[in-house]
């Protein structure tokens, strides 16, 4: 027993290991003199410290929302998009990031989404919208460990089956909410995009002289299918899919 | 053919009985009784039908009715009526007579006289014409359009259904309110889907139809079912003006008999009228239009702050509260009440002065014929005050002159303020600021975080690709399976006899052949022989549940004969079983290939037996 409770501790250490980590002392200080230069109103300076910060590999949710902050403020509603949107996979609870993506796309004249999730999937992506990637997946590996551990009680020759089966099943199905949110977010990691640049043409080849199929504005979403010679297959809400050039969008 | 018509006319009873019985539910209501003839024109050899309806009552048996000179009569049957009007229930029931025209002539239909209750009811005598040949067409004075085909409804449309525009009276003051009714007359058909009346009237102003009634009404001895719309309506211009005609539309429902041959009911008129069917047909209805003089209001003695009322009014005048602050605000209230145009009164309020502060009157109330304005005052000085004598004035048609009500003045108290209380302004709601203003809010982004918050490596993995968080899933995944089976397998062994022995066998087995292996190796004869024996002996009692001590080379045969062992490993048991015994005794006969040998043999016994289940 006191074996167990010694191992659970090493767990919980490293579990807590993985999720926190602070900032170095030249971020906090970066990140401070970038914000000087946002309140000076010199969002380009700003700008180049907050990138420098993202650069040396240290990101947070508060960084994504103050660059946001500063492309918003220049009128690029297409990159402060971008950063609203890496902010809140960082911070999903961020309610003053959510309220300016918010303000940003009503400004951009509500861009369009990859897919607009409508039923039963779309209940079950806003039940886990608080929970982060990460979280999410911690959330889906608990209900599946009480899962098995339900289910290997109920088999349990003379085991209370009971109360166990009924509880397997409750966590079956939560298992399989759980599952279809972390495949969500898993499906379109690294492959969502934003167009960042204005009046994008897409092509039905990728290079400059195909024929343009469509056209996507700044802010929309888009998820990348393909990439190839500095082109990328892009496929928008109405299924339709093009080839766009690769510094058109950012990966959010 | 009699059987027949004997069991349709039972039918009809009972449907006839059924209707009289629920009228049974309706209130009673008064009694009268009238005669009334669907035609009064007719040919010879022509049927008319004569209805003798009683109002109020359906408990009346057949009137006893006296040959006509001219007429064959005929009782065909009575019919039952529950009619609900604006709420108003009455009954009635009429018996009908054909009568035949034998002759040409001039007749008086009736009177005809009935008792009920002690009384004696008399109807009107109906004059009806029987002329030779057809019958001549009917003056049209009103127009019906889109009528329906002429074959296919009985006699004149026209005198059947129409309508009337009538006033109270042709001559009427400027602004003066005339009632107007629409009557619409219905006889021996049906109308449905019908529409409120239409009319052209320029230069007056009419209110809105009421609800329309619904009463029977006799015209020249013939039944009517009127439609009466009422409303009123007055004169904006002085002159000679004509309103309407009035229009009506709606749909005409009329018997248009089948077309049968040879049917055994030909020669009756009731089973002619009976199986008729029914068609619609939409009709426009016109009446004849009014002609209305509307005259000027006398100049003559016309008051000073006359605003138009024509009627007959009275006038009040109050003031709420009567006792106040300096700042609170007063109502005054101005009732007009009367016979009349209340949309021609108007008032003109009290005029500001230096101890009020003077809002305009506004109407609260305009209708049963009363018309209320409140007027917001505040006063600005303490003290007792005033509220001037105020007059409203009116033309009263009946008695063509004007008529002026003077009421007032009023007295209030107006008190100091509080000291701490300023004085207040107060904007009336209705005259000042009926709506608030919406708040206008800025929008836009919000501003920047002041630290970095929760900092991560871009570059680490997400959990679902890191190894690390992956094994520890592994471990904690695989946990509870492991427990599971290690439970199972606990669970066996202790239960499951066979199976525990065999467990134990090899497991021993292992450890002896471990433990033997390191004997050789030191070529330590005695004590590999003897373990050799122990391992032997505990292994077959382990393998065979049988006590290990009684396991020897002489019971060896009896013992695990039986056991699906192959002859030559029990041979080789023997064998080994004897060379430890020998061991015992000759040492020195056994050197090291012989230890070999019986090692080897040791092996293969095990390896044999293994394969065995017990």
């Amino acid at each position: 027993m006191r074996m167990v409770k010694q191992n659970i501790r090493c767990l919980l250490i490293i579990f807590a290991a993985l999720l926190c980590q602070g900032a170095s002392a030249d971020s906090v200080s970066d990140f401070s003199r970038a914000n000087e230069m946002y309140a000076a109103r010199n969002y380009d300076g700003a700008l180049d410290v907050y990138s420098g910060i993202e650069s040396s590999g240290e990101v947070s949710g508060n960084l994504f929302y103050n660059i946001g902050n500063c492309y918003a403020k220049k009128g690029m509603y297409g990159k402060a998009i971008v950063n609203y949107e890496r902010a809140l996979a960082l911070s999903p609870q961020d309610t003053e990031a959510r309220a300016n993506y918010k303000f940003v796309l009503s400004e951009a004249g509500n861009p369009r989404e990859i897919s607009p999730v409508t039923g039963v999937r779309s209940y079950i992506l806003k039940l886990f919208s608080a929970l982060t990637l990460n979280g999410l997946t911690v959330t889906f590996s608990i209900v599946l460990f009480i899962l098995i551990a339900c289910a290997a009680i109920a088999a349990y020759p003379g085991g209370p089956r009971q109360i166990f089966l009924p509880a397997a099943l409750v966590f079956l199905i939560a298992v399989v909410i759980s599952g279809v949110a972390l495949k969500d977010r898993i499906d379109g990691l690294g492959r969502d995009a934003i167009i960042v640049a204005k009046n994008v043409e897409v092509k039905f080849e990728p290079f400059a002289q195909s024929t343009t199929y469509f056209d996507l504005e700044e802010g929309d979403k888009v998820r990348i299918n393909d990439t190839k010679d500095g082109w990328s297959r892009v496929i928008r809400s109405d299924g339709r899919q093009g080839w766009v050039a690769a510094d058109t969008f950012e990966i959010i | 053919m009699i059987i027949m018509k004997k069991f349709i006319l039972s039918v009809i009873a009972i449907l006839i009985a059924l209707g009289s019985g629920s009228s049974a539910l309706a209130a009673p209501s008064e009694f009268s009784f009238q005669a009334s003839m669907n035609r009064t024109v007719l040919a010879v050899g022509e049927t008319i039908q004569l209805s003798l309806t009683f109002y109020g009552t359906q408990s009346v048996g057949v009137p006893s009715v006296p040959d006509i000179k001219g007429f064959n009569l005929r009782y065909v049957g009575p019919a039952t009526r529950v009619s609900i009007i604006n709420g108003k229930v009455s009954s009635s029931i009429t018996h009908l007579f054909n009568l035949t025209a034998t002759e040409p002539g001039k007749y008086n239909i009736g009177p005809f006289s009935m008792g009920y209750k002690g009384d004696v009811y008399t109807t009107q005598a109906i004059p009806v014409e029987v002329v030779k040949g057809a019958v001549p067409p009917p003056t049209v004075t009103r127009s019906v359009k889109q009528l329906p085909p002429p074959q296919q409804v009985n006699g004149s449309v026209d005198d059947r259904v129409f309508i009337t525009l009538t006033s109270e009276k042709n001559k009427i003051y400027v602004n003066e309110i005339v009632p107007i009714s629409v009557n619409l007359y219905v006889s021996g058909l049906s109308m449905r889907d019908i529409q409120y009346p239409q009319f052209p009237h320029e230069n007056f102003s009419v209110n809105d139809f009421t609800k329309p009634s619904q009463s029977p009404q006799v015209l020249k001895g013939v039944m009517y079912e009127v439609l009466k719309f009422d409303s009123s309506m007055y004169g904006t211009t002085p002159g000679d003006f004509t309103v309407g005609p009035v229009t009506i539309q709606g749909n005409v429902i009329s018997r248009a008999p089948l077309s049968r041959r040879g049917s055994i009911m030909d020669d009756d008129d009731f089973f002619n009228s009976f199986f008729d069917r029914m068609q619609v047909y939409p009709v426009s209805l016109e009446s004849d239009p009014l002609k209305i003089t509307v005259l000027p209001l006398p100049q003559e003695n016309k008051p000073e702050n006359f605003s138009g009322a024509v009627g007959n009014f009275d006038f009040d005048y109050q003031v709420t509260p009567k006792k106040v602050k300096v700042g609170d605000p007063v109502t005054i209230m101005f009732t007009v009440k009367g016979k009349g145009n209340l949309n021609s009164v108007n008032i003109t309020g009290m005029m500001d002065n230096d101890d009020f502060k003077v809002y305009q009157p506004h109407v609260v109330k305009q209708e049963d014929g009363t018309k209320v304005f409140e007027q917001v005052i505040i006063p600005k000085k303490e003290g007792q005050k005033q509220l001037p004598e105020t007059d409203f004035s009116y033309f009263d048609p009946s008695q063509t002159k004007y008529v002026i009500l003077k009421k007032g003045p009023l007295q209030i108290e107006v008190l100091k303020p509080d000291k701490e209380e300023r004085i207040k302004i107060i904007d009336n709601p209705k005259t000042s600021q009926p709506f608030a203003v919406e708040e206008v809010l800025g929008k836009d982004i919000l501003y920047i975080k002041g630290s970095p918050g929760n900092v991560e490596k871009a570059s680490r993995l997400p959990f679902f690709r890191d190894p690390v968080y992956l094994g520890i899933n592994a471990v904690l995944l695989f946990m509870p399976i492991a427990v599971f089976l290690m439970r199972m397998m606990g669970d066996r062994f202790k239960n499951d006899r066979v199976y525990a022995g065999n467990v134990m066998a090899s497991r021993l087995a292992r450890k002896y052949a471990s433990q033997l292996k390191k004997l050789l190796r030191s070529q330590d004869t005695g004590k590999f022989y003897d373990g050799v024996f122990k391992a032997l002996q505990a292994y077959l009692g382990n393998k065979f549940r049988i006590p290990a001590a009684s396991i020897t080379s002489s019971v060896v045969e009896d013992t695990l004969s039986g056991r699906n062992i192959e002859p030559e490993i029990l041979e080789l048991i023997k064998k080994v079983f004897n060379d430890c015994d020998m061991a015992r005794y000759a040492l020195s006969n056994f050197d090291r290939a012989a230890m070999e040998d019986t090692y080897s043999s040791m092996e293969k016994i095990l390896r044999n037996l293994e394969r065995i289940r017990s």
